[in-house]
C-alpha cells in the first residue's frame, strides 16, 4: 500500500463537451507509484488567437482542419518553452492529442459575436518526475480579465498555473508564469500560504466537538448589559457643559460652551473622511483616494487617482483601468468601472459596488503600450 | 434661576452617567460587533428605497390602480391568468409551485412579492432593473401571461372603470385611433411594424400600467417579524421585544452570523447582497439555465430599462447602476439571491424549487454535495457542517423572518 495518496480536484469534466468557463483551467494528476505527471488543459480559442497570432471570423467556430492547426501550434508552443517542476526539475512534456469543443446552440444564440473566442481545445501533457510528489491539492490558473481591452481574458495579462502541493512537513505552491516563456516556481511553507479559501475546515468528530448552547437540553440564558444608544451620550453631554457653563460660566464662556457643543454636535454627525492609500509599480506610483475605509458595502462608489512616475520625468500612463476582486472568493464584482483622466495625473473611477463584506483587492492597471504593470491596493468593504 | 437649571442639568447628566444599563437575557452569546450588525438588519426603520424610474411609485391612485390591474386576468392573452394567480398573496404572494405555471410551464420558481420594493435587480436573473420593467416581462412573455401591450392599452382605451383610474394618474390617454388585430400583435417584432407614434403610445400605456402595478406592489412590506422586534429590543434594551425571538431562533441567528456564514451573501436588513452568485446546483434539465449571464443581456437588450425611453429618471442612480453592469462569462450559471423574509409562505425553494423545506436547504449548505458542472460556484462556499441542534435552529431563525400579520389590501 502506498503512503502517498493522490488527491486531485478536476476542475473540469474530461468529456468533450463545452464547459462555462471564462478562463483557461487545467486539471492536475500526479501518480505516485510511476512518477508520472498528467496535465489536462482546457483553454478557449481566444487565448490561442491571441498567442498564437491568429484569428477568424467570430461568429463562427473553426472547422476541424483549423482546429488541428490550433492545437498543433499550442501544442508546439508548450514542448519547447522549457517547463521547470516544483522541485526544479526541467521537464520535457509529451503533448497528447488535442479535442475541440464548441460551444452550446444556446449559448451560440445569445453571444452569436463571441463563438470563436468560446470554441475550447483540449490537450494533455505528460512527464515523468523524478522525485515523487505526494499530493497535489487543486490545479488551477487563468488569465484575469484583460485590464486595458474590453476583452474578458487575454494573454497580455501572465497565464498563471498553480498548484498546491501537500508534503507532510510543507506546502508549495507550483506557480508556472506564461511571462515570456519564463516560468517562476514559488514555494511556501504552510504559514506564508495561510488557509486558502479552497481548503474547507477538517471535519472535527461530531462526538469531541463541543456541544455549545445550540445543543444544550435547556435554554442556557445569557445576560447581557444592552449598549446606550447614541441620544444617551449625548444628553450626558449636553447636561454636563450646560450645568457647568449656567452655575460657574460668563456670558462669554457660555457661548464658549455653546460653541463647543455644537462643534461636537456636528463633528458626530460628520459623514466619514476620505481615505487616502498608497500603491507602487515598478514605473509608478498611485495615490487611491476613497470616500471611506472601510469601504461601504453595497453601495455605488467611486475613487480618485493619483499617478506620478516614479523616476520623475512627468511622464503619464497611455491608459488606465481599475477592477476589483475578492480573492477569498474567487470573483470580483458585478459591475465593471469606468475611469476618466481628469487632467494633472489625475483619474476619477466610478462603478465600484462591493456587494459582499470582507476583503475585497482593488486593482490598478497602468499601461504604456502593450506594457502593463499593476497595483493592488487591499481594502475591507463592510 | 440660572443656579438652579444649572443645577439640574448637573443632577440629569449625573444621573445618565450613574444609572446602570439594562440587562438582556438573551440565549446565544452575542459579541458587541454581533449586536451592532443585528440592529442594523432590522427592517422596522428602513425606508422604501426610492424608484425614481418610476414618476408614479409613491402615488397612492397609482396603488389603487394597480392593485386592480394586479388582479385582472384580462390583462393576459388568455384572458384567464391575473398577476395574481402566480402571485397568490395568501402563499406570501408566490404560489406554492415547483416552478411557475402560466400559459406554460415555466423553468424557475415563483419568488414572493412582500418587501419587492427593496430590491436592486428583479427576476432570478436580474433582467429588470425595476419593479416596473419586471411587470412588463410576464405580461408580455408567451410562456407566463402572454399578453400583448398593444390588448393592454386597448383593454384600458375600451373599460371606462379602468380608462377612469389610468387618466387620474397619468392623464389624459393619448390617441390610439386603430389598433393592429389582437392575433398579430403577441411578439415584439410585429410591435415593429407597427407605425411608430401609435407604437410609442401603446408601449407608453402598458408601461404605466406596469408603473401602476410596481406603485401597488411597494405597498406589501412586512417589517415586523418576531426577528425585527428583536432587533429593535436589541437597540434600545427592551427584554420584552426580545422575547418575541425564541431560545432556538436565537441560537440559529448565532449559527447565521458565525459558523454557518450565510450572512456572507444574505446581510443588511432584506436579508440579501442583492446580487448574483453560482450556488454549484447541478441543473434538472438538459438545456442549462445560464442565469445571470442570460440575465445581463436581456436587461441590455430591453426596452424597458432604467436608461430607455421609458424611464421617468434615465440619469439617476438605477441608469448608473446599469451603466457599470457587464456581462462576464462568470456570470454562467448565477442567480439572484433571494430574500430571507417570509420563507413560510413561499416554499419550494431555490431557482428551481428544488428544495421543498426549509430543513433540506440548511442541510444542502450544512453538506454541499459536490457542484454541477455549470459555471464556477462561488468560492466562499464551504460546508457549514452543522449538527441536527443547529440546523434545527437555523430553521427556526428562518421562519422568525416572517411576518405573519402583514397586511396586503386584495382585489
Amino acid at each position: 500500500m502506498h503512503l502517498w495518496t493522490v488527491l486531485t480536484l478536476p476542475l473540469f469534466v474530461a468529456a468533450p463537451t463545452w464547459h462555462p468557463a471564462d478562463r483557461p483551467l487545467v486539471d492536475l494528476t500526479i501518480d505516485v507509484a510511476s512518477r508520472q505527471v498528467r496535465v489536462t488543459a482546457l483553454v478557449n480559442v481566444k487565448f490561442l488567437d491571441e498567442i498564437l497570432g491568429t484569428s477568424g471570423d467570430p461568429s463562427e467556430a473553426p472547422d476541424e482542419l483549423e482546429a488541428q492547426a490550433l492545437l498543433q501550434g499550442w501544442q508546439t508552443l508548450l514542448a519547447s518553452s522549457g517547463l521547470v517542476t516544483a522541485d526544479g526539475e526541467p521537464i520535457r512534456p509529451e503533448v497528447g492529442d488535442g479535442t475541440v469543443a464548441r460551444p452550446t446552440p444556446a449559448l451560440r444564440a445569445i453571444a452569436p459575436d463571441y463563438v470563436r473566442a468560446m470554441t475550447q481545445t483540449r490537450f494533455q501533457l505528460t512527464y515523468s518526475i523524478s522525485e515523487h510528489t505526494e499530493n497535489v491539492h487543486a490545479g488551477w490558473h487563468f488569465f484575469p480579465m484583460h485590464p486595458l481591452t474590453e476583452d474578458q481574458n487575454s494573454p497580455l495579462v501572465p497565464l498563471v498555473v498553480r498548484a498546491v502541493v501537500t508534503r507532510p512537513d510543507s506546502v508549495n505552491v507550483l506557480e508556472f508564469r506564461q511571462d515570456s516563456a519564463r516560468h517562476i516556481l514559488d514555494r511556501r511553507t504552510p504559514e506564508e500560504l495561510g488557509p486558502t479559501s479552497r481548503d474547507p475546515a477538517p471535519p472535527t468528530p461530531v462526538a469531541n466537538q463541543p456541544r455549545g448552547i445550540s445543543t444544550a437540553p435547556e435554554p442556557q440564558p445569557v445576560a447581557l448589559a444592552a449598549s446606550r444608544p447614541a441620544w444617551h451620550w449625548f444628553a450626558l453631554l449636553i447636561g454636563s457643559v450646560a450645568g457647568i457653563a449656567l452655575l460657574f460660566g460668563n456670558r462669554g464662556s457660555r457661548a464658549s460652551a455653546a460653541a463647543l457643543l455644537l462643534v461636537s454636535l456636528t463633528a458626530c454627525t460628520h459623514p466619514t473622511e476620505p481615505v487616502r492609500l498608497q500603491a507602487e509599480t515598478p514605473a509608478w506610483h498611485i495615490t487611491v483616494e476613497l470616500p471611506g475605509a472601510p469601504a461601504p458595502v453595497n453601495e455605488l462608489f467611486g475613487l480618485e487617482l493619483a499617478i506620478i512616475s516614479r523616476d520623475g520625468d512627468g511622464s503619464s500612463p497611455a491608459a488606465v483601468r481599475v477592477d476589483a476582486d475578492m480573492p477569498g472568493h474567487g470573483h470580483g464584482m458585478n459591475t465593471a468601472p469606468r475611469v476618466v483622466d481628469v487632467g494633472n495625473g489625475r483619474w476619477r473611477a466610478e462603478g465600484f459596488n462591493f456587494h459582499m463584506p470582507g476583503k475585497w483587492e482593488i486593482y490598478v492597471d497602468i499601461g504604456t503600450g502593450k506594457h502593463l504593470q499593476r497595483a493592488t491596493v487591499p481594502i475591507e468593504a463592510r | 434661576m440660572k443656579r438652579l437649571l444649572g443645577i439640574s442639568c448637573l443632577v440629569a447628566a449625573g444621573w445618565l452617567a450613574l444609572v446602570p444599563p439594562p440587562q438582556l437575557v438573551l440565549y446565544a452569546r452575542f459579541t458587541a460587533a454581533e449586536i451592532e450588525q443585528v440592529t442594523a438588519m432590522s427592517l422596522s426603520r428602513t425606508p422604501i428605497p426610492a424608484a425614481t424610474t418610476n414618476a408614479v411609485a409613491t402615488d397612492f391612485d397609482a396603488a389603487e390602480f394597480g392593485r386592480k390591474l394586479f388582479f385582472d386576468p384580462r390583462l393576459s392573452g388568455t384572458g384567464e391568468i391575473a398577476c395574481a394567480d402566480c402571485h397568490r398573496p395568501e402563499s406570501g404572494f408566490a404560489d406554492g409551485l415547483e416552478v411557475a405555471q402560466g400559459t406554460e410551464r415555466g423553468r424557475r420558481n415563483t419568488p414572493g412579492l412582500w418587501n419587492v420594493a427593496f430590491g436592486r435587480w428583479w427576476n432570478w436573473d436580474g433582467s429588470a432593473d425595476s419593479l416596473w420593467a419586471q411587470a412588463m416581462g410576464p405580461l408580455e412573455s408567451p410562456a407566463e401571461m402572454a399578453g400583448s401591450r398593444t390588448a393592454i392599452a386597448r383593454l384600458l382605451r375600451d373599460d371606462q372603470i379602468l380608462r377612469g383610474q389610468y387618466e387620474r394618474v397619468f392623464g389624459r390617454m393619448p390617441d390610439l385611433h386603430e389598433l393592429l388585430p389582437i392575433d398579430d400583435e403577441r411578439t415584439r417584432e410585429a410591435a415593429e411594424t407597427v407605425e411608430p407614434t401609435l407604437r410609442a403610445n401603446v408601449t407608453r400605456i402598458a408601461t404605466n400600467a406596469a408603473k401602476a402595478i410596481a406603485a401597488y406592489e411597494r405597498t406589501l412590506v412586512a417589517r415586523s417579524s418576531p426577528f425585527d422586534r428583536f432587533a429593535d429590543g436589541l437597540a434600545r434594551g427592551d427584554q420584552t421585544a426580545v422575547d418575541a425571538l425564541s431560545a432556538s431562533a436565537q441560537r440559529g441567528l448565532k449559527t447565521f452570523l458565525t459558523k454557518g456564514r450565510c450572512v456572507l451573501c444574505h446581510h443588511g436588513p432584506t436579508f440579501t447582497d442583492g446580487e448574483f452568485h453560482n450556488l454549484g446546483l447541478p441543473s434538472r434539465d438538459s438545456d442549462a439555465d445560464l442565469g445571470r449571464y442570460a440575465g445581463v443581456q436581456a436587461l441590455k437588450a430591453s426596452e424597458y430599462h432604467a436608461s430607455g425611453t421609458y424611464s421617468d429618471d434615465r440619469t439617476g442612480q438605477a441608469a448608473a447602476r446599469l451603466r457599470f453592469v457587464t456581462q462576464r462569462f462568470n456570470n454562467v450559471g448565477e442567480f439572484k439571491t433571494p430574500t430571507l423574509r417570509n420563507l413560510p409562505a413561499t416554499a419550494p425553494y431555490m431557482h428551481d424549487g428544488r428544495f421543498v423545506t426549509l430543513a433540506e436547504v440548511v442541510r444542502f449548505y450544512s453538506d454541499l454535495p459536490a457542484a454541477g458542472p455549470l459555471g464556477h460556484r462561488e468560492e466562499s462556499l464551504l460546508p457549514a457542517r452543522l449538527d441536527e441542534g443547529e440546523q434545527r435552529d437555523l430553521v427556526a431563525f428562518l421562519r422568525s423572518l416572517h411576518d405573519p400579520k402583514a397586511v396586503a389590501l386584495k382585489r
